[in-house]
């Protein structure tokens, strides 16, 4: 018997959702399809790192040789600074100054000055915000940067970044909700370490925690919010 | 261990996803977009499985349903449609089974997706309005002002008003 609706009371919603015509059977081997789901999921993780692993070796070899040269160069023109490029508008930085994510028109970039770890937003209102300091051997997920901070703060949209250890190559951002994010990794010369950073596009929320992937998409680190 | 693991999932799965295929398809009105939608939170709760199983999988799975439904529709290409018809289902059904699928689904697809949730998870979950902010990240005062609109548009929807008068 199908139960009554009202529409407006309460317990006849209740009963009308739990009505068996609004019942579904799932499909046999639901169990084993998530499962392999899952498979594909770990594996894609890994390529990702892999992948992600292989493009920084790839840099550093394409830039080897001009780093190199640069080198030579320098040595036989004494007027001339060794180093990262410098940006008359980051006077202190110590290494390139990298944009880490374009959002609504404005640029998140980061860098170093000297074993400070620096971000800052293009908005004309932002200020820098440097912590540290970061060792170049630092293990694991050091250093991170929760949504809300304001030197990642465009309009409001949460962005998180943080420091890779050596033994990391992906990191993963996972929210209170369940939700996860994979996070973007750059490297600049004059960097002490990789940075990450990721956009949690949709509701807010809350992070829980990150979790650092090595090069073969297994779990190194993992650090709360 | 990898064993117990996968026992105590597949376990997990034959005891309670037929109701947790119910919520997603309440949440979604779409027996395909469910089983995706449920398939995707349990993916994801098998491959944390070791953090949750001892703690509440159902409830960690729910809160991936309700939060991918509201997220996972501003994000996907093939944005929820309104139409006039909802589509057929392969299952066999009594005409009495028909006309209340067809009231209560088009009263929820009706509502904006966070109102959709807050009725599913009040009134088939049986939640309290805590458990509801804390599923859907949100505060409690808007998962009251979100089911008391919800509630209003419920009662005003010509479908559900119909099928009860013709009960009546």
């Amino acid at each position: 018997m199908t139960p009554p609706i009202s529409g407006t009371d309460d317990g006849d919603l209740r009963l009308l959702l739990h009505s068996p015509a609004l019942g579904l059977e799932p499909e046999p081997g639901l169990a084993d399809r998530v499962r392999s789901r899952a498979k594909r999921v770990r594996r894609r993780r890994a390529l990702v790192s892999t992948a992600t692993a292989v493009a920084l070796l790839a840099a550093g070899a394409l830039l080897a040789p001009s780093v190199a040269g640069g080198i030579d160069g320098l040595r036989n023109r004494a007027d001339q600074q060794a180093g990262p490029k410098r940006d008359p508008h980051y006077p202190d930085a110590t290494s390139d100054v990298v944009t880490m994510r374009l959002l609504n028109g404005a640029k998140i970039v980061t860098w170093f000055e000297g074993s400070q770890w620096c971000t800052r937003t293009s908005r004309v209102t932002s200020a820098k915000f440097c912590v540290g300091p970061i060792k170049a051997d630092a293990r694991g997920l050091p250093r991170h940067l929760n949504p809300g901070t304001p030197s990642l703060d465009v309009d409001g949209l949460p962005v998180v970044a943080g420091i890779a250890g050596v033994d990391v190559t992906q990191v993963t951002a996972h929210m209170k909700d369940g939700r996860d994010f994979d996070t973007d990794v750059v490297q600049g010369k004059g960097f002490v370490r990789p940075v990450w950073s990721a956009w949690l596009r949709g509701d807010p929320g809350t992070v829980a925690y990150y979790v650092g992937y090595d090069a073969l998409g297994h779990e190194v680190a993992r650090v709360d919010a | 261990m990898k064993a117990e693991h996968d026992q105590a999932f597949g376990l997990f799965v034959a005891a309670r996803s037929r109701h947790l295929l119910q919520t997603a398809y309440l949440l979604t009105g779409d027996r395909h977009r469910a089983e995706d939608l449920l398939q995707t939170a349990l993916t994801r709760a098998y491959l944390r499985w070791d953090r949750i199983s001892s703690d509440d999988p159902e409830g960690y799975v729910r809160r991936i349903l309700a939060n991918a439904h509201i997220d996972w529709w501003r994000r996907k290409p093939w944005r929820e449609q309104p139409t006039e018809v909802l589509p057929e289902t392969a299952q066999p059904d009594s005409s009495e089974a028909l006309e209340v699928r067809t009231a209560v689904l088009t009263a929820l697809e009706g509502l904006p997706r966070r109102q959709r949730a807050v009725v599913v998870l009040r009134y088939f979950e049986d939640l309290s309005e805590a458990e509801i902010a804390e599923t859907l990240g949100c505060s409690a005062g808007t998962v009251k002002s979100a089911a008391s609109r919800a509630l209003a548009r419920l009662r005003d929807d010509p479908g559900l008003r119909a099928q009860r008068e013709e009960i009546a």
